[in-house]
């Protein structure tokens, strides 16, 4: 009987043991191993067209005309497509054959010119001087070896540009430095566009794109014009929303309460 | 040390193992991601970073290139562009906590980074790679990531701190909440495993009681089985070994007994005739007894004598047959009946039996002397129970022989039938003992029927008669006789 009560004690010891040291253990190495996360040092490589010796991107000095020339219908839905399905955007290096950061802001740059050349209503957007922008680029899908060459289209400079009426933020393909997408922000209470000045715009937007189906431009029901293809996709956009007479307040903004959005885009949706 | 403990030991053992393995696992897993995850975010947020500076140091150089025509970017190099400018106060104010710029190396420009930061990351910074690397300063836990950025005629090297103290912090707590959810639930299950311990070595507690108490003699002492697990099945085997012990212990006792009733029934009939041969041989030694009465006397004691010998032939003859192996040859009925019968006709007809015999023709296999001992025997008991007809049959039955020995006796109780063929039963011992019957008849013609392979079948009605039967292996059946 003795026998029996200390073997039953010494079972219900050596499992108290076991729990706790099995414990401590755990402990122990858990520890060790955060240290070892915590002290984990590394770098990442990147890719960049500077390894690649000769660029052959576009340059940033050829004419705007001429530098809306590389996207086929196809790429262009592809590219367009890509970026608004994606919810992510991976920022990148420029690759061979990508715009530089430079050569993406000069072509902004001279896109804002052109337009201003256009439609003498934008004369606020550019000055002499050169633009305050800031620029990022980035790819829909994250990189993996072997689809850069094929998917380098994909990439999409963002430039934020900054001037004294207006926000201006446009996405220009890596590769083409084609404006694929303008966002303004224009702190004017008299900005105003015609239909033909409308238009002009979407012509412009739509400058060089070779279209193999037939451009229908027509008007939407709410604002703006678009341009649809014979399929019924669109191709071009242009959208205001005037902030006037709405309720939307841009308290402590200290620009102008009242804004038009202007936002047109190559944007191929059924 | 008991069963019980030693399961109750490897289940908590075992549990404690799994938990705490399953536990690390995840927790590594879980903290692993985040700074994985952590990781990705920095270094994605770095290469934005990059491009602000990037863009910012264009947009100073392309002001600067305005101001002094472009012509000769030497006139205006990196020392002055730096000296003459605040780009990086103003990016260092854009960017936000954490953030560091060197010209060289070992050459700081402007730092915000936490106390105790070490820098040494900047050492190993590249162009066209991102580095980092984790620090863990007191309670804090940081990220740093960082870069050569080369831009114009400016290359500065980039430090980014991202604070992720939150998730180290996280990490403790879910870890401190694993440690008490595990002592929680390593009270619950030693709790379960005694319970669950004392439960499977229950019956087993059960069967080394029951197993002392048949040992003490208590065989009908038997357990309950449930279910029809490894145990049952324990259970189910001990209750067969008992019911086997139980058996054999009924007959051993019955065998026992049976000695002892046999012992003293032979002491006894030993006894009756060597009282009478004691008495009768006093007598002529004693007294001078007239020529008739000396006669009786002598008569008297050969008569015992007799007996006797007769229960000493067949007392041999049951011992012998208990111990030997015979031969049994095949033989042709008829002549086996002829053979047998032939030496009881003056008998016969002494007492006047008729004797009616009838067989079916075919080769029986036996051993002569026995069958001829089995069958003297049926008809003697047949004689003593007074039968005036007596019938012995033989029928062929495919491969067996059936004979049958009919009597118009006068029976046996049915009460005593199953006893009749126990050495020195007898139903009537006064008559028996008359006709020098020792009871032992029917136990000879029962151990001969065994060594033929077969039982004696007795039915019997009092006052009608008796028919016992036998069956003996046949090679085929032949004509009548």
């Amino acid at each position: 009987m003795y026998k029996k009560v200390i073997g039953t004690v010494a079972a219900f010891l050596v499992s108290l043991c076991i729990a706790g040291g099995g414990l401590y253990i755990f402990h122990l190495v858990l520890e060790r191993e955060g240290q070892m996360f915590l002290s984990e040092r590394g770098s990442l490589k990147q890719k960049s067209f500077s390894e690649d010796g000769e660029r052959k991107g576009q340059k940033a000095d050829v004419s705007y005309e001429d530098s809306h020339v590389g996207l086929s219908e196809e790429e262009l839905y592809l590219v367009t497509k890509n970026e608004e399905d994606s919810e992510m955007q991976y920022p990148h290096e420029p690759y061979y054959g990508q715009l530089s950061m430079e050569e993406a802001i000069q072509s902004g740059e001279t896109w804002l010119k052109e337009l201003k050349k256009q439609n003498p209503k934008f004369s606020f957007l550019v000055d002499d001087e050169s633009l305050k922008a800031s620029a990022y680029l980035s790819r829909p899908t994250i990189e993996e070896d072997g689809r850069i060459d094929s998917e380098r289209i994909l990439s999409i400079w963002t430039l934020d540009v900054y001037c004294e009426k207006a926000d201006v933020i446009l996405k220009i393909n890596a590769v083409t430095g084609q404006v694929l997408r303008a966002y303004f922000n224009i702190y004017d209470k008299e900005f105003l566009l015609s239909d033909d000045e409308e238009k002009n715009l979407l012509n412009y937007l739509l400058l060089g794109l070779e279209m193999k189906t037939e451009q229908k431009m027509e008007r939407r029901e709410d604002e703006g014009f678009t341009v649809r293809l014979g399929d019924g996709r669109i191709c071009g956009i242009i959208a205001i929303h005037d902030e006037r007479g709405n309720s939307f307040e841009y308290s402590g903004y200290d620009k102008l309460p009242c804004t038009v959005q202007l936002y047109f885009s190559t944007n191929f949706t059924s | 040390m008991r069963l019980y403990a030693k399961i109750f030991l490897c289940g908590i053992a075992i549990f404690s193992t799994a938990f705490l393995l399953a536990g690390y696992l995840l927790l590594m897993g879980a903290y692993k991601n985040e700074l994985d995850r952590e990781r990705e975010i920095a270094l994605k947020q770095y290469q934005y970073d990059k491009f602000t500076v990037q863009s910012e140091l264009i947009y100073e150089w392309q002001t600067l290139d305005s101001k002094f025509g472009g012509e000769d970017r030497q006139s205006y190099g990196e020392e002055e562009f730096l000296e003459k400018n605040s780009i990086f106060e103003s990016l260092i104010a854009k960017l936000g906590e954490g953030t560091a710029f060197y010209l060289e190396r070992t050459r700081p420009l402007i730092s915000n980074l936490p106390d105790g930061i070490d820098d040494t990351l900047v050492q190993d910074l590249e162009e066209n790679a991102i580095s980092y690397q984790f620090q863990n300063i007191g309670e804090e836990s940081y990220l740093l990531t960082g870069g050569k950025i080369v831009q114009e005629q400016i290359a500065v090297y980039m430090l980014r701190v991202t604070d992720i103290t939150t998730i180290t912090e996280r990490h403790q707590q879910l870890t401190e909440q694993f440690q008490k959810m595990y002592l929680a639930a390593l009270a619950i299950s030693m709790s379960v495993m005694l319970i669950l311990s004392a439960f499977i070595t229950k019956p087993l507690k059960k069967i080394t009681l029951v197993a002392k108490r048949i040992a003490q003699g208590d065989y009908e002492e038997r357990i309950l089985s449930r279910g029809s697990d490894e145990i049952a099945e324990l259970i189910e085997s001990f209750n067969v070994m008992a019911d086997s012990i139980e058996e054999k212990v009924e007959e051993l006792s019955k065998a026992l007994r049976q000695k002892e009733e046999f012992v003293a029934n032979f002491a006894h009939e030993l006894k009756t005739p060597l009282t009478s041969v004691i008495g009768y041989a006093d007598m002529l030694y004693q007294r001078e007894l007239p020529g008739q009465e000396r006669k009786e006397a002598a008569w008297y004691i050969m008569n015992e004598g007799m007996r006797l010998e007769a229960l000493s032939l067949k007392l041999m003859d049951l011992f012998v047959m208990g111990k030997n192996q015979f031969l049994l040859e095949e033989m042709e009925i008829g002549a086996v009946l002829e053979n047998v019968l032939q030496g009881m006709e003056p008998i016969l007809q002494e007492k006047g039996v008729n004797l009616i015999v009838k067989a079916d023709s075919a080769y029986i296999k036996v051993e002569i002397d026995l069958f001829k001992t089995l069958i003297w025997n049926l008809i003697d008991n047949s004689i003593k129970a007074g039968s005036s007809k007596i019938h012995i049959l033989g029928i062929c039955q495919n491969s067996h022989y059936l004979i049958q020995v009919i009597d118009n006796g006068c029976g046996i109780p049915e009460n005593e039938i199953e006893k009749i063929t126990e050495a020195f039963y007898m139903v009537d011992k006064s008559r028996s003992r008359k006709q020098h019957g020792a009871g032992l008849g029917l136990a000879l013609a029962e151990q001969i029927a065994r060594i033929h392979g077969s039982i004696l079948k007795i039915e019997s009605r009092e006052q009608e008669g008796t028919m016992i039967a036998l069956e003996l292996y046949c090679e085929g059946e032949m004509e009548d006789v």
